[in-house]
């Protein structure tokens, strides 16, 4: 696996996750083997539909899973391994070099406190600075993801802005440290599609002025198409594909990726089908391929050997059997 | 870029604190209850100036003690079976009342806080044994355990540390705050638990937040409408059980310190024809406690974590 033609190192590297929570209806594998590499600069899109590991796999390489959670793999953050790192050093890589901008900003923000006030909080858990100067930050961080009348809206409590303003005011904390790696978990699900594209816009802006990593959790293709450089297919707690973003809708490999990318409304396809059937149960992960049984081109070895990632154009790899086109 | 949905520019910011007061404005009765309170604590606080006599002064009249007098000009409440002015007791003892039962309010607040909090935010073991503790504790009849408690001092040396000498009004705080803890530890635990599951915490984590910021930086200003509403209302249950307690005759020493509790207890022998020596302290107590009931209610309504966003 190859980063889209970026000759810089990777920011984060993770190598054969694992994630298995213990229910007490038994062992729930979560993420079962998933790599994922991201460089300084590049937006990388983590595509699937709920409970395909996405967002459990970012969850955990911030050790924010809850204690029935068992990882095990690997997952490198410049140089320094993560996973089963001490708690009190694994508060100090969160906020300030890998950052997380979440869902619902109504609900990510402290109903009780004011803006400014919040985003001076998170400088000041990690830079040894006045209150002062931390509030000032704080509207300077706020005028930067474009808030207007930042002085007056970093005395505003959350429910007094709006969706949009709020996700820009949650952004605004995220980058307060300049984090390497921001990890966007579905940040424009709960906005409507003009606030979503301004989001997107702002998202795209901080990568470039700032040139971090982000991991952009999504189960909007459309949302992929307009900002990440590469797209990685997670199905079934398993890489289902990996390929520049030009490529994964262009030559899409994966029967699974194709089934998605069917699903998109279009004006050729104003109703489109869905991938008939429901994604496996991860307490008992099928055998062979997770996505045989849903599988318009599913062979008899589907069912019985899973199938590892193949090569199938630069920076492209796809875990199929059978794949669309045949592979290159 | 410009912003959608932005809210108008002309609306001032509204705090949740004024919001509050508007919803507590709406009950007629707390807002009266409070006034009232605030009448009570200033005749107390400044009885000095309202009272021609102090609380344990002895009154003569002609040389003769003035025992159980009717009320009239000179003695607005009569006087008692010691030739106290009643008027002097019932407003020098109201400073005891009024202060153990705010203090015992704190005290147990803050307990009930820390152990909620610790409870509901670490989960676990720690959950687990700092819960069954409450649940001993609520097992316990706690006028039972109060009135021991109270007497430990008498004669444990070990106990007077914690509690002071005995029938002090420091040994009764100590007392009622050890049997008043656990209600507030439940409620707060209650709400923490939920709040754990907020995603702004989660943020917080993510944004490399320690256990120690998170609980007093998000946990507990999230919990302090519920904070205020149980010490509010323990503040009155604390002045009944200090009434109780003293009534009895295990609370503060009524000999040297009159209280509205133990002014009942010394009035029940008095009853049938000087009902002033009940009315006196009775009235104060029923009338102090409904008063913070009233806020009570009203602030329930008002704090309720519910409508912070309405």
């Amino acid at each position: 696996m190859t980063s889209s033609g970026s000759a810089q190192e990777p920011v984060l590297v993770v190598r054969d996750l694992r994630v298995t929570f213990r229910t007490p209806e038994g062992p729930v594998c979560a993420v079962r083997g998933m790599d994922l590499e991201v460089a300084p600069g590049e937006i990388l899109g983590l595509v699937g539909e709920s409970g395909s590991g996405k967002s459990v796999a970012m969850l955990a390489v911030l050790g924010l899973l809850p204690r029935n959670a068992e990882i095990e793999g690997s997952a490198v953050f410049e140089g320094r391994e993560l996973i089963g790192l001490a708690r009190r050093d694994l508060r100090v890589v969160r906020g300030a070099g890998i950052a997380m901008i979440f869902q619902d900003p109504l609900t990510a923000l402290n109903p009780v406190h004011r803006i400014g006030r919040q985003i001076a909080e998170g400088i000041r858990a990690h830079q040894a600075v006045t209150r002062v100067a931390a509030d000032a930050r704080a509207v300077e961080l706020l005028n930067a993801v474009g808030i207007p009348d930042p002085e007056r809206r970093a005395r505003a409590f959350p429910h007094e802005m709006s969706g949009g303003m709020r996700q820009r005011a949650m952004i605004a904390m995220m980058i307060a440290n300049d984090p390497q790696l921001l990890i966007a978990d579905e940040p424009t699900t709960a906005l409507d599609v003009t606030v979503q594209a301004q989001i997107l816009e702002l998202l795209d802006e901080i990568r470039t002025r700032t040139g971090c990593a982000m991991v952009f959790i999504t189960h909007d293709l459309g949302v992929i198409a307009r900002i990440a450089d590469r797209v990685q297919v997670m199905y079934g707690g398993r890489i289902a594909e990996v390929a520049p973003t030009p490529e994964l809708f262009g030559a899409p490999t994966h029967p699974y990726t194709v089934g998605l990318l069917e699903a998109v409304p279009g004006p050729d396809r104003p109703r489109p089908e869905g991938i008939p059937g429901t994604p496996p149960s991860m307490l008992r992960p099928p055998a062979g391929c997770a996505f045989h049984a849903r599988c318009p081109r599913a062979l008899p070895v589907c069912s019985e050997v899973d199938p590892p990632l193949l090569t199938m154009g630069v920076g492209h790899v796809g875990a199929c059997h059978n794949p669309v086109g045949g592979g290159s | 870029m410009t912003i959608e949905g932005e809210v108008s520019g002309s609306t001032e910011a509204i705090s949740p604190g004024r919001l509050a007061w508007r919803r507590f404005r709406r009950h007629r009765l707390a807002v009266v209850g409070v006034v009232v309170l605030a009448l009570i604590t200033a005749a107390c606080v400044l009885a000095p100036f309202l009272t021609r006599y102090g609380p344990n002064e002895l009154i003569r009249i002609d040389g003769a003690k003035a025992t159980l007098r009717s009320p009239g000009a000179r003695f607005w409440l009569g006087t008692n079976e010691r030739a106290n002015d009643v008027w002097a007791t019932v407003l020098y003892g109201g400073r005891i009342s009024l202060a153990v039962g705010v203090v015992t309010a704190l005290v147990s607040s803050l307990i009930g806080t820390v152990i909620g909090v610790i409870a509901g935010w670490f989960g676990g073991w720690i959950d687990g044994v700092l819960m069954r503790i409450t649940d001993l504790f609520l097992a316990v009849p706690f006028l039972v355990a109060a009135i021991i408690l109270s007497q430990a001092p008498a004669t444990q040396s070990w106990a007077r540390v914690v509690f002071g000498p005995p029938n002090s009004s420091r040994s009764v705080v100590a007392v009622i705050a050890l049997v008043f803890w656990m209600p507030v530890a439940r409620v707060i635990r209650g709400v923490v638990l939920s709040l754990k599951e907020k995603e702004f915490v989660e943020a917080a984590r993510a944004a490399g937040a320690s256990d120690t910021r998170i609980i007093v930086r998000h946990l507990i200003p999230n919990c302090s409408g519920q904070i205020v509403i149980n010490t509010t209302l323990s503040v009155s249950a604390a002045i009944l059980t200090e009434s109780a307690l003293s009534y009895l005759g295990y609370g503060v020493n009524g000999v040297t310190t009159p209280t509205w509790g133990n002014l009942l207890n010394r009035a029940q022998g008095y009853i049938e024809p000087h009902p002033n020596l009940l009315l006196g302290p009775g009235l104060a107590v029923i009338v102090t406690v409904l008063c913070i009931n009233f806020v009570g209610d009203a602030l329930r309504d008002a704090l309720d974590p519910a409508q912070v966003a309405s």
